[in-house]
């Protein structure tokens, strides 16, 4: 419950971060140059600023906003994607599975960073919504795996065959009836591929083949830049920690959300 | 048995063959290699129109894909279509073999790690409860959460200025240097697949201790380690096993990171190289090295669920 809370602060800080962030998001501070701040209350740097002189709380908030929203959006993307072509296979079943089930074992065989290779290779600046669609088209099979398999097991309940011989179209067979008994699957995959596209696009922005704006920070990219460090003196410990932290806390508790989503809703297919 | 087998390895060569077609593709359609021509036009037509030639650039993307699958025995994955900085001979097959064998190298170190402590969590977090399990439940939690490069980088801070382990950046040999080497990378990407697959073993252990056959086998008087060691713990592999082989790829991407954190000339080195030139020809080869490393390494796993389980392939076969 408090995992889940948690993400849901992060994705109203996602939605809100331009209203909040106390400065531009590019905009630098020339007096601190080579001179990062610790975090204090005063002075206006409530978590310092970096290396170059990037208020710490704004490059934050940006990051995070990048970050989280890229991740629910693949999510959404994928789970819609994941639902229709996993309920056309669950519902057809035989060649049509078989051949889903192939299909996935393609997709899956290539890491996610390679897929997001296609988007990044361009040179022109990318849209925030760039990495989210281009991973949703690669993570839906996690979501239509859980859907064909979960339709597989409802297909022969007795009430679907009810609804058959009542006359049920196929369409109405697989949205009214057999669909809602897959939510819980539905749920816990898409929760599922929140955390997992979140990973990718941390990998991807930490690689540094990402978004290389300035004004675009990313969680990955600000890990990125800590490690490379300076060639002046050791990297300060907020530029480390708090990246890495608002990072990792953001997966584990996404992770336990999908954990215990399980456990609620698919009492038996937990693992 | 030998007809499992022999299904496995159809499907394997089907997977390679999926994902190479795909890849050339959408290399092929997302990325043209006259870029490198842009600027000088119409100065350097000649090479321009000798590349279209040479790699059939003006016909369809499919019949391209014909010429490059026919072609594969014969001339391998071929030459590069834009040149390749620091290299002298435009050839994609050889240094990327190269790659290839350290990606493999560093993934079996890996899966052996993953392996053996998935197993040793999975059996103290099984069989001690209490304070063990949930510690260790959390641990695991928390590592696996964690995307591999930021274990990495964060090992690579802590680990590195000890001296113990080797920098991929300076040459050595030896099996000595090849530990000291392998071992930062291979615990990078372990740590995040135990802090996943150990719950696996856990619950799975926990539930075959319950079955009527473990407790006939203590009820007999054998020791509690003989019953999980000898009976149970091969029977709870199995769900690991499945699992871990539907993930291989998740599992070379993890491997990629890490990888690229401590400096490894491994495929993701040429991964990075290559996208700055826009090649479709040498990415789809990247990827097609990626889909037969998948496979290959799906294919082991497979034949241990055989191994461990014979119902599997018998009751198919």
């Amino acid at each position: 419950m408090a995992a889940l809370l948690v993400v849901l602060v992060f994705t109203i800080v996602a939605f809100i971060a331009p209203r909040i962030a106390p400065y531009a998001g590019s905009q630098l501070f020339f007096q601190f140059l080579n001179d990062p701040q610790p975090p204090s209350l005063h002075g206006g740097h409530l978590l310092g600023t970096d290396v170059i002189g990037h208020d710490m709380a704004t490059q934050l908030l940006w990051a995070i906003r990048e970050t989280v929203l890229g991740g629910l959006g693949c999510a959404l993307g994928a789970t819609v994607i994941g639902v229709v072509v996993g309920a056309v296979a669950g519902y057809v079943g035989g060649i049509l599975e078989q051949l889903l089930a192939w299909l996935v074992s393609v997709v899956v065989a290539v890491p996610a960073i390679v897929v997001l290779a296609i988007v990044v290779v361009q040179k022109s600046p990318l849209p925030l919504w760039a990495f989210p669609a281009t991973l949703s088209l690669y993570l839906w099979t996690y979501v239509a795996r859980a859907v064909q398999s979960s339709f597989a097991t409802l297909r022969v309940r007795e009430f679907v065959d009810a609804a058959h011989a009542s006359g049920a179209s196929a369409l109405r067979l697989t949205f009214r009836h057999l669909l809602p008994n897959a939510m819980g699957a539905v749920l816990v995959a898409g929760t599922g591929v929140v955390g997992q596209s979140t990973v990718v696009i941390a990998t991807v922005t930490f690689f540094k083949y990402g978004n290389q704006q300035s004004d675009r920070p990313t969680l990955g990219g600000l890990i990125s830049n800590a490690a490379a460090g300076t060639p002046f003196a050791p990297t300060p410990w907020w530029v480390w920690v708090l990246p890495t932290v608002t990072l990792g806390l953001f997966l584990v508790c996404v992770n336990f959300a999908a954990d215990s989503l399980d456990e609620v809703l698919e009492p038996a297919g937990s693992a | 048995m030998i007809g499992y087998v022999a299904r496995r390895i159809v499907f394997a060569l089907s997977l390679v063959w999926g994902v190479s077609f795909f890849a050339f593709v959408i290399f092929g359609l997302s990325f043209d290699p006259l870029w490198q021509f842009a600027l000088c036009r119409p100065g350097c037509d000649p090479q321009r129109n000798a590349l279209i030639a040479k790699f059939h650039l003006h016909d369809s993307i499919l019949h391209r894909y014909w010429i490059w699958l026919t072609g594969l025995p014969s001339h391998g994955f071929g030459q590069a279509a834009v040149p390749q900085f620091r290299s002298a001979t435009q050839d994609i097959g050889p240094p990327l073999l190269h790659g290839a064998g350290v990606t493999a190298q560093l993934m079996a170190a890996g899966l052996v790690l993953t392996l053996v402590f998935s197993v040793l969590v999975g059996v103290v977090s099984a069989r001690r409860g209490g304070l063990a399990d949930a510690g260790l439940r959390l641990l695991a939690y928390v590592s696996w959460s964690l995307p591999t490069f930021l274990t990495g980088v964060l090992l690579a801070l802590w680990l590195l200025p000890t001296g113990w382990f080797a920098s991929a950046i300076l040459p050595g040999a030896g099996v000595v240097h090849w530990i000291r080497l392998m071992a930062l990378p291979a615990v990078t990407l372990a740590l995040g697949l135990v802090g996943l697959y150990s719950r696996y073993v856990r619950s799975a252990l926990a539930a075959e201790l319950r079955r009527q056959y473990a407790v006939v086998a203590r009820a007999k008087g054998l020791s509690d380690s003989r019953v999980v060691y000898r009976h149970a713990l091969r029977n709870s592999l199995v769900p690991f096993v499945s699992v871990l082989s539907l993930d291989i790829g998740a599992v070379l991407g993890a491997c990629f990171a890490s990888e690229w954190v401590f400096h490894l000339q491994g495929l993701a080195s040429y991964f990075v190289a290559s996208m700055s030139n826009a090649d479709p020809f040498v990415l789809t080869a990247i990827v097609a090295m990626v889909a037969v490393l998948v496979a290959a390494f799906a294919l082991v796993t497979d034949l241990l669920i055989a191994w461990l389980d014979p119902r599997t392939p018998l009751a198919n076969a």
